[in-house]
């Protein structure tokens, strides 16, 4: 075979070797495919010195192969070199032959594969790590130039600590079930990608806490032991770490100087903890543990199933994987795959296909919940724009021009397009709605921290994770459930003490209800704690001079006084709450979002706050009414009813105005119509309407013109021009194009 | 070479030069910085908002947005006349608290867009207690008229000129 051949060969795979990405082993096979022709003894005839660096450069890619691109930059580097190597080779022909001759000559080539070997299949990982951490400093973003490329580091900090916050939230799934390799690998990546970015970005520190922490995952992945509690803390705590070195991070970008963390201890920690658990269990015992579930089917069981190897064979590799793990603890287990190619049990083509299978099963497992992130204005507009067509194509639609017409071809279409268009409606509201659980999620973890800090047993139960809520609503709640959730921990449950005096279990329970009634998206947050000592709360309410000493409250009352500015029936301030503020505040946030807050309790069994906001903050319910000329919707939640009074139901008093007897009560009556300063088609309540509305358990009478119908509103700003009128809400889009105002109920009461 | 510095001399001298766009209210030409103007529609329906400043006169949908809407002709104490069609909605684009907001303007009738030079534009005078000295950018000179350019911002921002043109007619 000519040289030319061989040439060309080679030029192919270096072609192949550069245009090779990580986790790409389809394009293995060909690259396998070509050495392999390589070494036919046609082919290398008169070259043979060529073939030692070849079986290398094979050998490699198996490796590659096996460890699923363990170490991508690293292995695709090699193998490049290592071709440049062979085409140095052949293109020196003669002269090389002769060092090719002496053993020596490979020598690069073998140190090479040596680095192979210790890279890919990391034999020794704590050996690589310890050569990183060397020359650590305490002072973190040492020689990182913070000045270049802002906008990069400002992304890494955001989706780095979104990535930890998906550990975080990940990790304590694991606590409960610490088998599920699933969780595992979902808190296993994200530590992984942290690493790998902030290598890139040469903040040295984070990348090797990132990278040990991975390493106790990885070990953890392949079942050398499961995480314990005081590795989950662990790693709880090296979320903090890293979180902290990006709040650093920020404020070094920000032009400030960073404060130097403990990275070396914490890393010693880390191994510590590691060489401990690896101490433990060990590799055999958990690889015969048939209650594993494996999250995608085994290398060998694919293979079996294809028929490739018997179920003989791999029981013998799998007999030989364990005496090599129980021979060898430290070193990671031998690849299935790996064991079966030595025994010639089949061949590395057939392996690489059966682990992209796999490959593909555990990304079709995984890929159910992907997502990408859209602007948050981008898809307001889009949420308009979806509401222009679709009360454009109401318009086509009772376009007189358009109903007039007989074909049947066109109302077919029609109705067509208005499927279509509602069916857009819906996908692009459903856009902005996303479930509670992210925001739960979170709440595990504050309890987590505040039984630790203020020493009792808490127990957090969950209901109704699934539960949708608007996309925005999520970050507006979040400050308050946490408020509240601080509470109940830190006063409302007892220590274990405490609770055993009062005949409970030590351990206190939270739970976090969320469901959706009426609208509006419920949530619960349960103790069963001491609950509020309703004379404590009335002795201080008289102090603060908001109860006089002969009022006589419902117990409910007593309760949502707490909710009053200043209040605080702690005895003690601790870190944790109870410093008089916030309650008033959740109790306005709450309010800002059209929510109502209810506390209620009783001594000694717990309590119960309430918090009831809508499920979203763009939509309302409303009940159209026309005023003259102009519509006005009043939010459904305000109306109680609506009648056409009778003249005997219309009274006047002297001094106080008009009202409206319904059923018994006197109701004051507003017309809107002066409210607002326009002309009503008819001033006499018995020959319009009223309707009956309600706001914090008062109730009045609004005299309108005409009642249009309850519809769901998209409600809309009137800019800020016009942000703090009297009376008016805002403002929507009618049916027929032009803007419709939202009574602000409330406001008209003042009024 | 000498022509082509003059042509860069030119440029710069038209670096000055700024677009207007010149609508009528009244009897008066006005003019608008051109990159405040977002778009030109016709007159619609609009609604009203009760409670709010005498010159705004409501609000309008814009393409599944509610904008507000000002009455130039109220704004400046204009006697009022019926909307026609030559009567526009003006949107402009002007400084809000939190970033640009989209404000309708309504004028009776859009003109053109005309080049004013820094040497064509002249501070304007104190002469009418009706729009402040503040709402007036400059007088700018066309070849037989005056164009009022308007500092749209102060125009839309409030009624605080309203208030200082009152004090000036009680003083």
């Amino acid at each position: 075979m000519s040289q030319e051949k061989i040439v060309q060969l080679l030029n192919d795979l270096a072609a192949d070797v550069v245009m090779l990405e990580p986790g790409d082993l389809s394009s293995l096979g060909p690259l396998l495919k070509s050495i392999e022709e390589l070494e036919k003894p046609d082919v290398s005839a008169g070259f043979e010195y060529i073939l030692p660096r070849a079986e290398q450069f094979r050998d490699a890619i198996v490796t590659i192969i096996f460890e699923e691109f363990k170490e991508p930059e690293k292995s695709i580097e090699l193998l490049s070199t290592s071709i440049s190597e062979m085409q140095e080779v052949l293109r020196n022909g003669a002269d090389i032959c002769h060092r090719v001759a002496s053993v020596e000559s490979v020598e690069p080539l073998e140190a090479m594969a040596d680095v192979t070997e210790d890279v890919v299949v990391e034999v020794e990982p704590e050996a690589v790590d310890e050569d990183q951490s060397q020359d650590l400093d305490d002072e973190l973003f040492v020689g990182v130039d913070l000045s270049q490329d802002q906008d990069l580091y400002q992304g890494f900090i955001a989706e780095s600590n979104e990535h930890l916050d998906t550990i975080e939230e990940n990790i304590l799934n694991l606590e409960q079930d610490p088998e599920n390799l699933e969780i595992l690998n979902s808190i296993f990546r994200p530590f992984h990608t942290i690493k790998g970015v902030s290598g890139f970005m040469n903040l040295k520190q984070m990348n090797v806490i990132a990278h040990h922490l991975e390493n106790l995952l990885d070990d953890a992945r392949n079942q050398k032991f499961y995480l314990d509690g005081d590795a989950t803390d662990l790693i709880l705590d090296g979320v903090d770490f890293l979180k902290k070195m990006l709040e650093q991070l920020n404020l070094a970008l920000d032009g400030g100087a960073p404060e130097s963390m403990p990275v070396k201890p914490f890393l010693q920690r880390i191994d510590t903890l590691h060489k401990v658990l690896l101490g433990g269990e060990s590799a055999v015992e958990s690889f015969l543990d048939d209650e594993v579930v494996p999250p995608a089917p085994k290398l060998g069981e694919i293979l079996v199933e294809e028929g490739v190897i018997s179920s003989d064979d791999l029981a013998g590799a799998l007999v030989e994987q364990q005496v090599a793990a129980a021979a060898e603890p430290e070193k990671a287990p031998k690849k299935i795959g790996k064991i079966l190619v030595d025994q010639k049990k089949t061949d590395v083509k057939t392996v690489a296909r059966a682990i992209r299978q796999q490959k593909q099963k555990k990304d079709v497992a995984g890929g159910g919940g992907s997502s990408i992130k859209v602007d948050m204005e981008k898809l307001d507009n889009l949420v308009d724009m979806v509401g222009e067509l679709v009360i454009v194509q109401a318009m086509i639609h009772q376009d007189p021009d358009i109903s007039d017409l007989v074909s049947r071809k066109v109302t077919e279409n029609m109705a067509q397009l208005g499927r279509i268009t509602s069916s857009l409606q819906k996908v692009a509201m459903s856009m902005r709605m996303v479930p509670i659980k992210q925001t739960f999620g979170k709440m595990v973890r504050l309890v987590r921290d505040l039984a630790k800090k203020t020493e009792k047993e808490i127990d957090l139960v969950m209901f109704g994770e699934e539960t949708e809520i608007d996309r925005n609503m999520v970050d507006l709640i979040y400050d308050p459930m946490v408020h509240m959730i601080r509470n109940s921990a830190d006063h409302g449950l007892e220590t274990p003490e405490q609770r055993r005096v009062a005949g409970k279990d030590d351990v206190g329970t939270i739970t976090l209800k969320a469901y959706h009634g009426g609208g509006n998206v419920i949530i619960e947050i349960v103790d069963d704690g001491r609950g509020l000592n309703l004379e404590k709360i009335r002795q201080k309410a008289i102090e603060k001079g908001l109860l006089n000493e002969n009022d006589q409250p419902t117990d409910q009352e007593l309760c949502n006084m707490i909710l009053a500015p200043g209040f605080s029936t702690a005895d003690k301030i601790t870190d944790v709450s109870g410093r008089g503020v916030g309650m008033d505040v959740v109790k306005k946030a709450i309010e800002k979002l059209r929510g109502v807050i209810e506390i209620d309790s009783s001594l000694g069994q717990g309590s119960v706050v309430t918090i009831k906001v809508p499920l979203t903050l763009a939509i309302i319910d409303g009940m159209v009414v026309i005023v003259g000329h102009e519509r006005y919707i009043i939010p459904t939640l305000n109306v109680v009813e609506s009648l056409r009074p009778l003249k005997e139901q219309y009274h006047t008093v002297q001094g106080q105005g008009e009202l409206i007897k319904v059923r018994d009560h006197l109701l004051p009556l507003v017309r809107l119509h002066q409210v607002f300063h326009s002309e009503a088609q008819t001033t006499n309540p018995w020959e319009a309407l009223v309707v009956v509305v309600e706001h914090e358990s008062e109730q009045f009478c609004l005299l309108v013109d005409e009642l249009v119908g309850k519809q769901e509103i998209v409600i809309k700003s009137l800019g800020e021009r016009l942000k703090e009128l009297p009376g008016i809400a805002g403002g929507a889009i009618m049916g027929d194009g032009r803007v419709g105002l939202i009574l602000d109920v409330a406001g008209l009461f003042k009024n | 070479m000498e022509e082509h510095v003059n042509i860069t001399e030119a440029t710069t001298v038209s670096g000055n030069e700024s677009k207007y766009l010149s609508f009528h209210l009244a009897d008066e030409l006005y003019g608008l910085d051109i990159l405040k103007v977002r778009e030109i529609i016709g007159i619609q329906e609009v609604t009203k908002v009760p409670g709010a400043e005498e010159y705004l006169i409501g609000v309008i949908n814009l393409r599944g947005k509610v904008i507000p809407v000002a009455d130039l002709r109220k704004r400046f104490v204009l006697p009022m006349r019926e909307y026609d069609a030559r009567t526009c909605i003006i949107v402009v684009e002007i400084a809000g608290e939190a970033g640009p907001v989209s404000m309708g303007v309504v004028v009776d009738a859009v003109d053109a867009v005309v080049n004013l030079r820094g040497d064509q534009i002249e501070k304007a005078p104190v002469f009418s207690s009706e729009i402040s000295r503040d709402c007036i950018k400059g007088l700018g000179k066309l070849e037989n008229m005056v164009v009022i350019l308007l500092d749209i911002d102060r125009v839309c921002s409030s009624d605080r000129v309203m208030e200082e043109s009152s004090s000036e007619i009680n003083e």
